[in-house]
């Protein structure tokens, strides 16, 4: 019996595996072919690997005045920032009183605010682009960074985790004179941290692989996201596909690693955001 | 005394009237460009063009500051795709841009239209600037009023891949030909394997949409889109003959390379032609390529030939130098008198760098012997690259007739129209009659809600 | 008459209602922030669009040129046979990857679940597409479906003459973007798949193990229908995403995508911020917000009934 399932588990293992090296090939050929030449790329007969390593391919696609990853990754960092913090914090004090505070009205609202999820951002695009050439913000990193406060899922998932704590805790410092905002900040924050540190692992993924909206709000180049620049590298004219290359895989490569070393949190952001059914 | 006084102001007369009488000939073109004391103009220029630095820009800004040392010209290359358009237009808006060099008529048209450019009759009267003597063409204006200078041109021309042309044995560069000759000559530069695939193709068309409506400019010198009637010309068999040779040449004979695969898989005519994909190519900047040898190192030699014409001893209005690009001062401009005297300079002197970009000076004052040397370095290095003699027949030749645009009715959507029935046809999902008679009915839809 | 009960009653209900009026103050104050970011960048922009769909306009001509056209660019919508192919592909695109990628990644979570070696590193390999740029991965796709690239390179080894243009042919240029979608989506559904299994009673499978029952009828019997409100989930989900693909296809086709592979977000994208036909744009996303608002209350109402225990 014991020997069958370690046959079986096997088994599974090499089917996965076969699967998961399909899945993981078209990252391999991305790796590769930023370590070769431009003409390597799509040279016939094919070969998988660099005649010679090029890695002055990541020096140029970092340093490159025109289309700098260095500046790129500045810039993205900058927006993924503040989004986050602003995101959380707002969702967070929106989700304690949706959870905690009993009001008129709070149910209008938060229907409101779930009702947003119906309406693609590909929808207000339009609009929020007049409205930002209208007050400035065009051309700005906080074009992207503003609309992003916003998160209904955050705050949805938030209430949730809030309603699940217990009454007692507020009651009890509410005896001790303590008014809505010290315990939202002393007792109840501290103790959404892991949930908290979810939302913003994901928060941080879409900003990180934001596309549209840096597309049309940032045009200029000083201001350019991760995205963007790949981007250009693939409409250059010299059409140099190796830098394109070298570009993406410096665009994946810290995401990977960050998707290494908090796992646990992905995992769990993501699995609690889905099962709700 | 009076009869002497008379005597001497009639002979001041003559002597002031002398100069004009031969103005006739030789019209003063370049009395206007320069300030009175250049170093005396100080100030910064924010100036934004499609090219780099170093494909002539550099230079240009640098002969710029031997005149005015005062004048920062501070350049920005922006991409002239659809995103890039809208930068520039979002950045004139914002205030940003000084000088423009807006790049194709819908381009330029759509900021004229929009007051995005200042308007320059001022300067044009002020100076008495005539448009048709420095730059050949007075019809680029909108509502009556210049807001740009038409001083970027094209030149369309066939580069030739010398190597394959002498091993097919073609002889001669051609001085005038017609489609079916290119196509003969392309036929015979053809390389295919043994299943029958393409290894080299014979020739390409440019990598845009829409260069076979051009045989319209060649044949008639203007409006390739617009027939007499003022609606589109989309059914006229010219227009549809040349797409059904273009189609029969990329998808039946593949002996050009096919525009879908220029399209889908984002390839441009350079990369082809200095890629040795094709033996020949029609590109009005492969010049730009051509000079970069370190991005494009090559064996071989290329040659040009002019824009095949329709029939023998027609006249050939895409053989000149024709308007392209339009300069202008953004209405919001921080500093007008800066910018003036730097649109000034860049649209005569300065716009014979364009060619180190691939592209022409219009100006009519521009020496066009010194070209050779101003791309290629010297004439001795010239010869490593071109074939000279025929570089300068072909390509910098500022003699031959040009076309030129009058009608701009709907302009984008009737653009629009032909790029996408065009493809449609390409792509065989219709016949060429049935995507331009469709392409047409758009077209013309378009022209007729716009008034 | 006095009545110290009434009156102290009185008093009571006052403080209550003070109090009340202050947490009503608070918690409006709490949202406050959330409620002024929504208004501003959600609820306005989208009235705004609403009216803009009945609008001639362009940025450049600042408002005094904004024209009211009525219905007309709604009238324009139907004759549009870019936008009348890009609706249809939203529906292959959606039929095409949402089943197979669910289907995968039920599969796999399934066998993932089981004693397998190596769990956390194979989960990753599916799970590193997800989290990736999906400008990058485009790029990268792109590339390998090129005439001249990798994929063609190996079927000509394989001996295949004549490889396919698989961007050119309009039959086949859906079918890098179905992959890559595909490639993309089967990592997030594993990972929720993964923990929806984990919630399944393991009494139920040792119940079925005394029935002697196959893995496969255990696959059919117990673990579909206990994960049934999960894959209802990820229907939705992935339908909607579907739905406003973008990324994939604008950098897949550059600008300038065949009629057949275009998406409806790609044309709005192309009339707004290409062509500068700001109404007609607006209109085109008009109809992209009433077919994920009928997705999501198919959602509601399916949620009910479709659902099994």
């Amino acid at each position: 019996m014991k020997k069958n399932e370690r046959a079986a588990a096997i088994v599974r293992t090499i089917v996965v595996s076969l699967i998961a090296v399909l899945f993981v090939v078209p990252l391999v050929w991305m790796v590769l072919s930023s370590l070769k030449t431009a003409p390597e790329v799509f040279a016939r007969p094919f070969h998988w690997l660099p005649a010679r390593v090029q890695w002055q391919n990541y020096a140029t696609v970092w340093m490159n005045e025109e289309a700098s990853m260095l500046r790129a990754f500045a810039n993205t960092l900058y927006i993924a920032l503040f989004s986050i913090i602003g995101q959380m914090f707002i969702s967070s004090l929106a989700a304690y009183s949706f959870a905690k505070i009993n009001f008129k009205g709070k149910q209008v609202v938060f229907m409101l605010f779930l009702s947003s999820m119906m309406v693609p951002s590909q929808l207000t695009i339009i609009p929020r682009f007049m409205l930002f050439k209208t007050i400035g913000l065009y051309n700005n990193l906080w074009a992207i960074i503003l609309p992003a406060f916003f998160g209904a899922t955050s705050i949805f998932m938030l209430r949730q985790f809030y309603m699940g704590l217990p009454n007692d805790l507020i009651e009890a410092a509410k005896i001790d004179g303590a008014g809505h905002l010290r315990i939202f900040l002393r007792i109840m924050l501290p103790l959404t941290k892991a949930a908290l540190m979810s939302l913003i692992i994901l928060a941080f993924i879409s900003s990180w692989n934001e596309y549209m909206a840096p597309l049309i709000f940032l045009v200029k180049k000083e201001l350019y996201t991760v995205s963007q620049n790949i981007q250009w590298y693939m409409l250059d004219e010299f059409k140099e596909h190796n830098l394109t290359m070298a570009a993406a895989t410096s665009a994946i490569v810290p995401v990977v690693i960050l998707f290494i070393v908090g796992q646990k949190y992905f995992v769990e952001g993501i699995a609690t955001s889905g099962v709700k059914g | 005394m009076k009869k002497a006084l008379a005597f001497l102001t009639a002979l001041v007369l003559l002597l002031c009237a002398l100069p004009m009488a031969m103005a006739d000939e030789q019209p003063d073109i370049t009395s206007w460009i320069l300030a009175k004391d250049p170093a005396a103009v100080s100030g910064t220029v924010r100036f934004w063009i499609p090219f780099k630095g170093s494909q002539g820009m550099d230079d240009m800004i640098a002969e710029f500051n031997q005149t005015y040392p005062n004048v920062k010209v501070e350049l920005t290359s922006y991409n002239n795709n659809s995103d890039g358009n809208l930068a520039v237009d979002a950045a004139l808006m914002a205030g940003e841009i000084d000088v423009l060099a807006s790049f194709g008529l819908a381009n330029a048209y759509r900021r004229w239209e929009n007051s995005l450019y200042m308007e320059l009759t001022d300067y044009i009267e002020k100076y008495n600037i005539n448009l048709v003597d420095n730059w050949g063409t007075d019809v680029y204006k909108y509502d009556d009023t210049y807001y740009t200078f038409p001083c970027g041109g094209l030149s369309y021309y066939v580069s030739i891949n010398m190597t394959d042309w002498n091993e097919a044995g073609l002889g001669e560069l051609p001085t005038e030909w017609t489609w079916d000759e290119y196509l003969a000559a392309c036929a015979a530069m053809t390389k295919k394997d043994e299943a029958g695939n393409t290894v080299l193709y014979g020739g390409s068309d440019y990598h845009s949409v829409n260069y076979f409506t051009y045989v319209w400019y060649q044949v008639y010198g203007h409006d390739q889109y617009f027939g007499e009637d003022g609606l589109s010309n989309f059914t006229d068999p010219l227009i549809v003959n040349a797409l059904k040779r273009e189609i029969k040449a990329e998808v039946e004979d593949k002996i050009w390379y096919p525009l879908e695969v220029y399209r889908n898989d984002n390839i441009q005519t350079q990369d082809v032609f200095m890629g040795h994909t094709a033996a020949s190519a029609i590109s009005p900047n492969m010049v730009r390529f051509i000079r970069d040898t370190s991005k494009y190192p090559t064996q071989w030699i290329t040659g040009f030939a002019p824009w095949p014409v329709e029939e023998k001893g027609q006249t050939n209005y895409m053989a000149g130098v024709s308007n392209f690009s339009h300069a202008g001062i953004a209405a919001n401009c921080a500093d007008e008198e800066a910018a003036w005297y730097w649109l000034a300079w860049y649209s005569t002197y300065g716009s014979r760098y364009l060619i180190c970009a691939g592209h022409q000076s219009s100006w009519k004052g521009t020496d066009t012997n010194a070209l050779v040397d101003l791309v290629f370095g010297s004439e001795e290095n010239a010869e490593k690259l071109v074939d000279v003699e025929s570089f300068k027949r072909v390509v910098v030749n500022y003699d031959n007739p040009p076309y030129t645009d009058t009608i701009l009715t709907a302009y984008t959507d009737v653009n629009k129209a032909i790029n996408e029935y065009t493809r449609y046809a390409h792509q065989g999902l219709m016949t060429a009659e049935e995507a331009m008679a469709q392409a047409k009915q758009i077209a013309d839809e378009a022209i007729k809600n716009a008034d | 008459m006095s009545n110290p009960d009434l009156a102290a009653r009185k008093r009571l209900t006052k403080r209550t209602s003070a109090l009340q009026r202050q947490e009503t103050l608070i918690g409006y104050a709490f949202i406050l922030p959330a409620l002024i970011v929504f208004l501003v960048f959600v609820a306005f922009p989208f009235f705004a669009s609403i009216g803009l769909s009945f609008t001639k306009w362009n940025f450049l001509g600042g408002w005094k040129k904004l024209k009211w056209v009525g219905l007309q660019n709604f009238a324009n919508l139907a004759r549009d046979r870019r936008f009348g192919q890009a609706f249809a592909n939203t529906f292959i695109y959606s039929i095409a990857t949402v089943p197979t990628s669910i289907l995968l990644a039920l599969v796999l979570a399934y066998i993932l679940n089981n004693k397998v070696y190596c769990r956390k590193l194979l989960r990753m390999a599916f799970f590193i597409p997800y989290i990736s740029s999906a400008v990058a991965l485009a790029a990268v796709f792109k590339f390998m479906f090129r005439d001249d690239g990798v994929i063609n390179s190996i079927l000509l080894a394989l001996g295949i003459k004549n490889p396919p243009q698989w961007f050119v042919s309009l039959q086949l240029n859906k079918i890098p973007i179905i992959v890559m979608v595909i490639w993309t989506a089967v990592g997030y559904e594993l990972v929720i798949y993964m923990s929806a299994l984990q919630s399944v009673p393991a009494s139920l499978y040792e119940a079925a193990d005394i029935d002697r029952a196959t893995g496969m009828q255990k696959f059919f019997y117990i673990t579909l229908p206990m994960v049934s409100p999960t894959t209802f989930y990820l229907v939705i989900v992935r339908m909607i995403a579907v739905f406003k693909i973008f990324s994939s296809v604008n950098i897949m086709t550059m600008g300038s995508p065949s009629y057949a592979n275009t998406s409806m977000v790609v044309e709005i994208y192309g009339n707004a911020f290409g062509s500068y036909k700001f109404g007609y744009a607006a209109a085109q996303s008009m109809v992209l917000f009433v077919l994920i608002l009928v997705i999501t209350l198919l959602n509601f109402w399916g949620q009910k009934k479709w659902v099994h225990y």
